[in-house]
């Protein structure tokens, strides 16, 4: 079986009994290749529909987990266990695991390395060992969050009673080895890595530079590295700042640190960063929390946009393409026809006053752009209904699936091109738009291919640049 | 992706229970095994299936048995309309698989697994409702069901799973409101099979509401056999262990006395 792929996390939901004779077939070698072709931070095998388990069985799936970290460099681990299936595997393994656990697909994905979520979130935390609770707590803290941990069980027990003062409660949970890849995060339009300890060379490996890269294709401007808990950084770190400072002047974008005290590093380091262009704030809350501060950072980051790239003859020529992902990912969600109204090149033209709703993605490889959709809130609805199986979700699980939706149609340019013009290209993490003024400014003054449809009764526009 | 004229299209592809069929499973009924045997014989390629049945390894024949009269006294009533559901069933399955990786000899093994271990549950629940014993045989109905809506979207089912864990029969069930078991139901209907014995198969899905508490306990019973089965490597390989959602607190309340059941040798 394939993994289903969401923020960066693949994930295996197998099904019935696990034992011994048929462990090696739910991940089978193909499955095996196609996710080591993922760009995954995290790979999880979900027991939530498994209903018996051996220790044979067990260790056959943890081996082929072991080896995606082993090969991949990504976190792994089990998700969706209740307190049985946790103390089981636990008591399998002698309580001596080097993979992690987690109660619930939910709270694993606030262990991941790229967490999309902007909310800080207050935790209870609970685990028998205090070394695990600590690391729980210090691990989400770290990822922006405010963990509670309880000492003991009934310290747990009283708080749990109120447990509504908590947006989660983490129990049957345990962090066996984590991908020392920098952590990140995602706040409004800020990409947050968090950095620690003492800064050398070790950081080219540790930071992901494609991801970085994604994120400037999709025109993030703002990137900020909180580095409260930095020793102090050498040489090699400098470089590392130095050359992240230059590729983010091509695309206008800004680059903070946040936090950074200057004891054991020279601060002639500081200047150094300071006349490329870094700029150096006391704490990443004196950054978040001045709202004035952020409007002027990203205004200052788009302003003068120097990166007008507009679409060139490859996309032109690659367009029937990028329609046909488009539309036939619409039909499929919606299960209506799509009849296209017109097309032509120009500036993103959206029709005021509407309730729209907009998401985007990037492609890069042997060719790049960016593909922008536009479309109201019912077809949106419409669209993660099938996702869902919601009438009236909430706002924000819409925007969450309209950006499963529009990774569905990255998904498959990414196969057309691969298929029918031997093109390899990667795609970005997706983005949503609420608030159609953001995403104008997104598309800003670049040129592109507009294509508008109708769709049963309703518009959607689809529109296609660099 | 799948529409309601594709939906009513494979509605209208069922195909009627053939003339000498609907007489040998009335004979059957009646309990004129052979009667049913000399109507099962005017179709060579009912009777070929039948001997190649009961003269597979599991019933231990030490010499080929041909008569059909011997083969129907061997299976008994319940048994011998069993296996003519089974032949149904065989005759609506596509002829070549894509979405699963299947073939006729492996789909065989399935239904003869199932009823096999159904046989067990029915002996050690001790029921005798000829309805419920032979209802299993159109269990895997859901699963021609899926192969002959979904073969032809493959490719966007797949885009789709990628994305979102969803099963074939939630996909159906979102875009144009009807189930897998509903439309295993609607086969049922169309050979005219009782419909209490339909009433237990749309139970199955473990979604459905039902008030007759041997007919709940029977469903729970089969969504848990249905997945013990398509637990095997065999029916894993061929992608069938994730094409319905599992539930596995549906089967809680028979998981222990299921485990019994199975594991006896």
């Amino acid at each position: 079986m394939k993994p289903t792929v969401k923020n960066r996390v693949a994930t295996f939901a197998i099904q019935g009994f696990v034992d011994g004779t048929n462990a090696p077939f739910f991940i089978a070698m193909d499955d095996v290749r196609y996710t080591h072709n993922l760009k995954v931070d995290m790979v999880l095998i979900s027991l939530k529909k498994v209903v018996y388990f051996n220790v044979n069985g067990l260790d056959i799936l943890t081996e082929a987990l072991l080896a995606f970290r082993k090969k991949m460099k990504v976190t792994v681990g089990y998700c969706d266990l209740d307190k049985k299936k946790y103390e089981m595997i636990l008591r399998f393994n002698q309580n001596d695991i080097s993979f992690s656990l987690y109660q619930t697909y939910e709270i694993a994905m606030l262990f991941a390395r790229t967490n999309k979520n902007n909310t800080q979130k207050k935790l209870l935390i609970w685990n028998e060992e205090p070394s695990q609770r600590n690391a729980i707590a210090i691990d989400l803290f770290e990822r922006g969050h405010n963990p509670i941990v309880a000492q003991s069980l009934e310290d747990f027990a009283t708080k749990r009673a109120k447990k509504e003062l908590f947006d989660a409660i983490i129990e049957h949970t345990y962090l066996g080895f984590s991908s020392n890849k920098i952590a990140t995060r995602v706040t409004g339009n800020a990409i947050i890595y968090t950095i620690k300890g003492f800064l050398d060379a070790e950081i080219f490996n540790m930071f992901d530079l494609s991801y970085h890269s994604n994120c400037l294709n999709v025109d993030f401007k703002l990137f900020i590295f909180d580095a409260v808990q930095v020793v102090a950084m050498n040489v090699h770190a400098l470089n590392f700042f130095s050359k992240l400072t230059s590729s983010a002047a091509e695309y206008n974008a800004v680059i903070c640190i946040a936090g950074m005290e200057f004891v054991k590093t020279p601060v002639a380091y500081k200047n150094e960063l300071e006349d490329a262009g870094v700029l150096f704030y006391e704490s990443l809350g004196a950054v978040l929390k001045n709202k004035e501060l952020l409007k002027e950072l990203t205004a200052q980051s788009s302003t003068s946009n120097q990166n007008k790239r507009n679409i060139n003859k490859v996309l032109v020529n690659n367009l029937p393409n990028f329609i046909d992902a488009t539309v036939s990912s619409f039909e499929m969600m919606t299960n209506a026809k799509a009849q296209k109204k017109s097309a032509a090149v120009t500036l993103l033209n959206i029709p005021p006053n509407i309730e729209l709703y907009a998401s985007s993605i990037g492609f890069y490889g042997n060719i790049d752009g960016i593909i922008m959709l536009v479309f109201p809130k019912s077809v949106a609805l419409k669209a993660s209904q099938l996702l869902l199986g919601e009438d009236n979700p909430p706002d924000e699980m819409v925007l969450d699936t309209i950006a499963e939706f529009v990774n569905i149609v990255g998904g498959k340019v990414k196969s057309i091109l691969s298929d029918n013009e031997n093109l390899d290209v990667d795609i970005t993490l997706p983005r949503t738009y609420d608030n159609i003024d953001a995403f104008r400014a997104l598309a800003g003054e670049k040129k592109g291919v507009q294509v508008d449809f109708l769709l049963g009764s309703e518009h959607f526009t689809f529109f296609l640049t660099r | 992706m799948v529409t309601p004229q594709e939906l009513q299209s494979f509605i209208e592809s069922i195909p009627p229970k053939p003339q000498i069929l609907q007489e040998t499973l009335r004979y059957v009924e009646q309990g004129e095994l052979a009667k049913a045997a000399n109507t099962a014989s005017q179709d060579m390629v009912l009777a070929a299936y039948l001997r190649a049945f009961v003269n597979r390894p599991q019933f231990f024949f030490q010499k080929e048995v041909k008569e059909l009269g011997q083969i129907f006294g061997i299976l008994g009533t319940t048994g011998a309309k069993e296996l003519l559901y089974h032949y149904m069933l065989h005759l609506f399955m596509p002829n070549k698989w894509e979405l699963f990786a299947l073939n006729a000899q492996r789909f065989d093994e399935l239904q003869t697994m199932l009823s096999g271990y159904w046989r067990r549950i029915i002996d050690a629940e001790k029921i005798t409702q000829p309805s419920i014993i032979a209802i299993i045989s159109l269990l895997p109905a859901s699963i021609i069901v899926t192969e002959m809506l979904f073969a032809s979207h493959k490719k966007e089912v797949e885009l789709l799973k990628n994305t979102k864990n969803i099963d074939y029969n939630t996909i159906l069930e979102r875009l144009i409101g009807v189930n897998l078991f509903d439309l295993a139901k609607t086969i049922g209907q169309t050979w005219e099979m009782e419909p209490k014995s339909l009433e237990l198969l749309v139970c199955v899905s473990g979604k459905e509401s039902c008030d007759d508490a041997t007919l709940l306990k029977m469903a729970r019973y089969m969504h848990l056999l249905f997945f013990y089965v398509l637990s095997k490597p065999d029916y894993i390989k061929s992608g069938l262990n994730d094409f319905l959602e599992f539930m596995p607190e549906f089967v809680e309340p028979i998981y222990e006395s299921f485990t019994k059941i199975v594991e006896q040798k």
